[in-house]
């Protein structure tokens, strides 16, 4: 007598009574008999339940299907496995636990690789990298693009090459391997395809020459305060002024301040610097985060003193500064506050920047002085703001 | 000193192995008991009994010439020792004093139940 049966996972011997019967696959029993003697398992008794179990196995191949009897292996190794532990505590010897728990690791290894090398096994190319709708090209150099295919799973595949094509707009020059050469201002619409998956996007060159400084323009960075911009002005080949700009910012001491796009927060009192790339061309910002105090008693360099500036008319107020170099900001919040009037006997002061802004340079017994005029209006108030920084 | 009691699973493997003589080994045992009660045991517990069996002493196993069928493993061929043979005396001896002074009537399925 014949049957039919799966080729890849049973094939036919004889019993030795000239009959045909199938036999199980060898992989998965051979495994798990071999699993159950390294474990420690009575070999006695594991080979004969096996040896039934494949015994079994054919006698049910052959009556009622190989389905059936795969089904029947299963269920009889699970009903049987309480066994094989029984079997186990029984003939397990000194260096069993230690056989098993070296087995139950190397188990616990080899499943944790397969799960991750499944989830991580890349697939056919299914779509481009995600990439922003325009992109900004400031270097007046070529820049090569690298735009990456992914599979379903959003895996990377390296070694596939993304081509690159000027759809329309501006005649920009876009090369096929994804170099981008942006000499003048322009737009275009250009397309990147791998086989048949594509998509395109808008590029925008706007090449620029150098930055603009712009020392006394950074806002005031006090720890505790908001978070401030960075000014930053990007000048063209003609000096006119970029605003469309893409780059990367770094903040040289992470103690002091701290970056979000371009956008600083103050962390702790200190100076350092911000260098920013744009378009192939650094700029280095220096900014200072002062810490805020109440008085001018022990100004300390890095310390920030802002007091409210509200004077009736005829009115003075004065504070004591210790000696060193400070930056000033004195500004009236009105018009009909201009007749305010700051005088620093004792320092030498300079305006920078704007109208508003001063560098100081305070001797022992300097002191700041803001005066309110007396005279036709009594009880007319002034207010403005002072902006107090020690640099040194 | 006292013998070690049988269970019903022990004893019904001990009277297989007796009926099933030259042929006693998991596979025939198995499928016996199972034609006989209806109870379908797993391989496991077939052989976890057997050995518990040799262990007391009721049965000696000896295995024959590596079999094709089973992947090239010996079948386990099991006998009735002496002690066992004792062993299933004392049992029927015990069931039938047990089974004494019972009368089909008191196990007449028409039976009425006490009030």
């Amino acid at each position: 007598m014949t049957i039919h049966v799966t080729p890849r996972r049973a094939a036919h011997v004889g019993d030795g009574t000239g009959n045909r019967v199938a036999r199980t696959g060898a992989e998965l029993p051979s495994m798990v008999e071999q699993l159950l003697l390294t474990l420690g398992v009575d070999p006695d008794f594991t080979g004969a339940v096996f040896g039934d179990f494949a015994e079994e196995y054919a006698h049910r191949g052959l009556h009622d299907g190989i389905s059936a009897a795969r089904r029947w292996y299963l269920r009889e190794l699970l009903r049987s496995t309480p066994h094989f532990v029984r079997s186990w505590f029984r003939h397990a010897r000194r260096y069993q636990p230690v056989r098993l728990a070296a087995t139950l690791s190397g188990l616990v290894v080899a499943a944790s690789a397969i799960v991750i090398s499944f989830a991580t096994r890349n697939g056919p190319p299914a779509r481009l990298e995600r990439i922003p709708d325009a992109i900004i090209v400031n270097s007046p150099e070529p820049v090569q693009f690298r735009l990456n295919v992914l599979d379903a799973a959003g895996h990377v595949l390296r070694d596939k090459r993304v081509r690159y094509q000027w759809e329309s707009g501006d005649r920009l020059n876009v090369s096929t391997t994804g170099v981008v050469t942006c000499t003048e201002r322009g737009d275009a619409l250009v397309r990147a395809s791998f086989a048949a998956i594509r998509t395109t996007f808008l590029l925008r060159c706007r090449p620029i020459d150098r930055f603009a400084k712009d020392w006394a323009g950074q806002p005031l960075l006090v720890v505790g305060g908001p978070d401030q911009a960075l000014r930053i002005q990007a000048l063209r080949v003609d000096g006119t002024r970029e605003t469309s700009l893409a780059g990367t910012a770094i903040v040289r001491d992470s103690d002091i301040a701290s970056l979000n796009g371009l956008s600083v927060h103050a962390k702790s009192p200190g100076g350092t610097m911000v260098y920013v790339w744009i378009g192939g061309i650094v700029d280095v910002i220096p900014i200072t985060v002062f810490k805020r105090v109440d008085n001018t008693n022990a100004l300390h360099p890095f310390d920030y003193f802002a007091p409210s500036l509200r004077l009736a008319s005829g009115q003075t107020s004065e504070w004591h500064i210790p000696a060193g170099k400070y930056f000033i900001s004195f500004r009236p919040d009105s018009i009909a506050s201009q007749a305010l009037m700051l005088s620093t006997p004792g320092a030498t002061c300079s305006q920078f920047g704007d109208a508003y802004s001063y560098f100081c340079d305070a001797s022992i017994d300097a002191k700041l002085v803001v005066t309110a005029p007396g005279g036709a209006s009594p009880g007319r108030e002034f207010s403005g703001y002072l902006g107090v920084q020690r640099r040194s | 000193m006292s013998k070690p009691a049988l269970g019903s699973l022990e004893l019904a493997a001990l009277l297989t192995v007796t009926r099933l003589c030259e042929n006693a080994y998991g596979v025939t045992i198995r499928r016996d008991l199972f034609d006989r009660t209806g109870r379908d045991y797993s391989v496991g517990a077939i052989y976890t009994t057997l050995q518990r069996l040799e262990d007391k002493g009721f049965l000696t196993s000896r295995s024959s010439e590596p079999v094709p069928v089973r992947g090239g493993r010996s079948r386990r061929y099991f006998r009735l020792t002496g002690e066992g043979a004792r062993a299933l005396r004392d049992a029927e001896r015990r069931t039938t004093s047990l089974w004494s002074g019972v009368l089909a009537g008191d196990l007449a399925s028409d039976r009425p139940e006490p009030a």
